[in-house]
C-alpha cells in the first residue's frame, strides 16, 4: 500500500513538472514579464527549426534558420531561401558569414554567443519605467497557438515590439518592430517550425561555394573587461534608462585599437566604438542604416566615433554627438 | 458553347503560330490581329513569358514590365509609322512586333543574369540592366529591384565588411542576449547587399561644431 502511495506521488510530481515545464501557469498566462522568461528560456535551451519571412522596406525575404542545443553544444544557421545567396554559420569554431553578393565569407573565431533569435531577461526588471508590456489576444501562426505581446516604448528614443509567442513553448512565432507612435518598421514571421527531435542536424551543414575570397572580421579579438565609469571616451548623453553594460579597452596592437563601449536598457542596446581615424577605413562619416539597425559616424580629433544600435537614427546621432574625451 | 470555340480558337492559332506550325497566310492574319487586338496582344505577352520561364526560370521576374514594353514599343511604332499604301500594312504590323520582340528580348538579357544572385551574375550583368525597372512579384508581393548592383567595388565591399564587423562586436558584447532586440543579426543578414545604405552623404560637424545636448 505504501508503494502505491509513493508511485503515485512521484507520478504526480513528474506530471506537474512536466506541466510547469510544457504549459504556462495561470500566473504566467497573464503576466507579461513571464512570458517574456519563457520565451527567453525557450529560444535559448530548445532546439527548433524553421521557415520564417521577414518583410521591411517593402522588401520580404524567406529565411531559414537551424537552432541546435545538444552535448556539442549551441550551434545555429541562417541561410536565404529567396533573393542571393546568404548565408551565416555559428558553431564551436566561431562565426561564417557567407555572401554570394560579395563573394566572400567572413570568418570571426570570436563569436560564440547565439546571434539571431535571442532576448535574455537579465536587464528587464528596470525596463518597466521605459516600456509598457501589454498581453493581447492569441492568433494562429505556424499551425500553432500564439500569445501576443505588446512592448511600447515610453519616450521616442527606442522602439517597440510586437511579439507572438508559442502558447506552449514560448518560442517566438511572430516579431514586429514598431515605432514609438505603433507603425509597423519591420516584421518577421515563421511559416513553418519544427522543435525538438524534428530538427534535421543535416541542415547545420554550410551549402556555399569555398571558392569565395575570405575575409578577417578584422576586429579584436580580446574579451571584454569589467564594466567601468572611468573609460576615456564616453557618452555624455544616453537615452533614460541605458546604463553600461560591457567595457572593452583598446589593446596595443593597430587591430585592437578599439575602445567598445555597450549601452543598454535591457531590451534595446548600442554600442559605442572609438578608435584612431588613420586605422579606420570603410564606412563613411554620416547616417547609415544597417538592416533596422543605425550607425552614426563622426570625426572627433584624431578619433573615429561610431555609435551602432537597434534604435532610432535621432538616437544614435544624439549620442554619438556627445561622446568626448575625459 | 460556340462562343467559347470562337474565343479559344485565335488562341490555340496563337500557340501554334509560336511554334512555327502555321502556314503563311494564316501568320499573316494572325500578325494584323496582333496589331489591332489588344486581348490577343496580352495573350501573345503571356504566352511569351509562358515559354521564357520554362526555358529560364528568372525571366517571369520581368513578366510586367516586359508587356508594357511590348506594348510601348508597338504603340510607338503605330505612331510613328504613317501607312503611304494600304497593301503594305502587313510590313507595319510585322516591324511592330519585331521591334517588340526585340524589346523583350533586351529585357530578358538584361534582367536575367543579375537576377540570378550569383557572383557572377552580379559581376556581369551589363549597363543595359539599368532599362529594367522594379517589378511587384505576383507571389512575394515585394518590388524586386530588376537593376542589381553589377559590380560591388573595393569602397562598398569594405562598407559592407565594416558594418557586418561592427554589428558582429555588437552582439557579442551584448554578452547573453541582453538588449539584442530579439533578433539580433536577423535584420542584416536578410537584407544582405541593401542592409548598407547612407542616410546622410555629407560631412557632418565635428564634436568642436556640434552643440552637445547634456543629461
Amino acid at each position: 500500500m505504501k508503494l502505491l502511495v509513493c508511485c503515485a506521488g512521484a507520478a504526480l510530481l513528474l506530471s506537474v513538472s512536466l506541466s510547469l515545464v510544457l504549459s504556462p501557469t495561470s500566473h504566467a498566462a497573464d503576466n507579461p514579464q513571464a512570458w517574456l522568461e519563457r520565451m527567453s528560456s525557450a529560444m535559448s535551451l530548445m532546439s527548433y527549426q524553421g521557415t520564417f519571412i521577414y518583410i521591411a522596406d517593402e522588401r520580404m525575404e524567406t529565411m531559414r534558420i537551424t537552432h541546435v542545443v545538444d552535448e556539442q553544444g549551441s550551434r545555429e544557421r541562417l541561410v536565404s531561401v529567396s533573393g542571393p545567396h546568404r548565408e551565416v554559420i555559428r558553431d564551436e569554431s566561431g562565426l561564417k558569414w557567407i555572401s554570394a553578393e560579395a563573394d566572400s565569407v567572413m570568418a570571426d573565431p570570436v563569436v560564440s554567443w547565439p546571434m539571431f533569435l535571442q532576448q535574455s531577461v537579465r536587464g528587464l526588471p528596470g525596463t518597466s519605467a521605459h516600456y509598457q508590456f501589454k498581453l493581447g489576444d492569441q492568433k494562429r501562426i505556424a499551425e500553432r497557438t500564439a500569445q501576443r505581446l505588446d512592448i511600447i516604448p515610453a519616450d521616442q528614443y527606442r522602439y517597440g515590439y510586437s511579439l507572438w509567442l508559442e502558447s506552449g513553448s514560448g518560442l517566438l512565432l511572430q516579431w514586429q518592430l514598431n515605432d514609438q507612435e505603433g507603425a509597423e518598421l519591420a516584421k518577421l514571421v515563421f511559416t513553418e517550425l519544427k522543435m525538438g527531435s524534428e530538427v534535421d542536424l543535416n541542415e547545420l551543414k554550410k551549402s556555399a561555394s569555398t571558392k569565395m575570397q575570405q575575409v578577417a572580421s578584422g576586429l579584436p579579438v580580446g574579451a571584454a573587461k569589467a564594466v567601468s565609469e572611468s573609460a576615456p571616451w564616453q557618452a555624455q548623453w544616453l537615452p533614460p534608462g541605458f546604463h553600461m553594460t560591457a567595457n572593452r579597452a583598446p589593446g596595443q596592437s593597430p587591430e585592437n585599437s578599439f575602445q567598445h563601449q555597450v549601452y543598454s536598457d535591457g531590451i534595446a542596446s548600442v554600442s559605442l566604438y572609438v578608435e584612431p581615424l588613420q586605422s579606420s577605413s570603410g564606412l563613411g562619416l554620416g547616417m547609415h542604416q544597417l538592416g533596422t539597425s543605425h550607425v552614426f559616424c563622426r570625426k572627433v580629433g584624431d578619433a573615429l566615433v561610431t555609435v551602432v544600435g537597434d534604435v532610432p537614427a535621432s538616437t544614435v546621432e544624439k549620442i554619438a554627438q556627445s561622446v568626448n574625451h575625459n | 458553347m460556340k462562343s467559347e470555340q470562337m474565343n479559344t480558337e485565335p488562341r490555340e492559332n496563337l500557340s501554334s503560330f509560336m511554334d512555327g506550325e502555321v502556314d503563311k497566310s494564316a501568320g499573316s492574319f494572325l500578325v494584323r490581329r496582333l496589331a489591332s487586338d489588344q486581348v490577343l496582344r496580352a495573350t501573345w505577352d503571356r504566352y511569351h513569358i509562358i515559354r521564357d520561364c520554362l526555358r529560364q526560370q528568372d525571366a517571369h521576374l520581368v513578366q510586367e514590365d516586359l508587356c508594357s514594353r511590348v506594348r510601348q514599343a508597338i504603340d510607338l511604332e503605330d505612331s510613328q509609322s504613317v501607312p503611304v499604301i494600304q497593301s503594305r500594312s502587313w510590313v507595319r504590323s510585322m516591324a511592330g512586333v519585331a521591334i517588340a520582340a526585340s524589346v523583350a528580348m533586351l529585357a530578358i538579357v538584361a534582367v536575367g543574369p543579375a537576377q540570378q544572385g550569383g557572383p557572377d551574375g552580379a559581376i556581369e550583368a551589363p549597363a543595359l540592366a539599368v532599362q529594367a525597372e522594379s517589378f511587384v512579384s505576383p507571389n512575394m508581393g515585394n518590388p524586386v529591384p530588376a537593376s542589381q548592383p553589377v559590380n560591388l567595388g573595393g569602397q562598398r565591399t569594405a562598407e559592407q565588411e565594416k558594418a557586418k564587423a561592427y554589428l558582429l562586436r555588437h552582439y557579442q558584447l551584448t554578452g547573453d542576449g541582453a538588449g539584442q532586440g530579439f533578433v539580433a543579426l536577423v535584420p542584416i543578414v536578410a537584407t544582405g547587399e541593401n542592409a548598407v545604405t547612407d542616410a546622410t552623404p555629407e560631412l557632418l560637424p565635428s564634436a568642436e561644431e556640434a552643440e552637445l545636448p547634456r543629461q
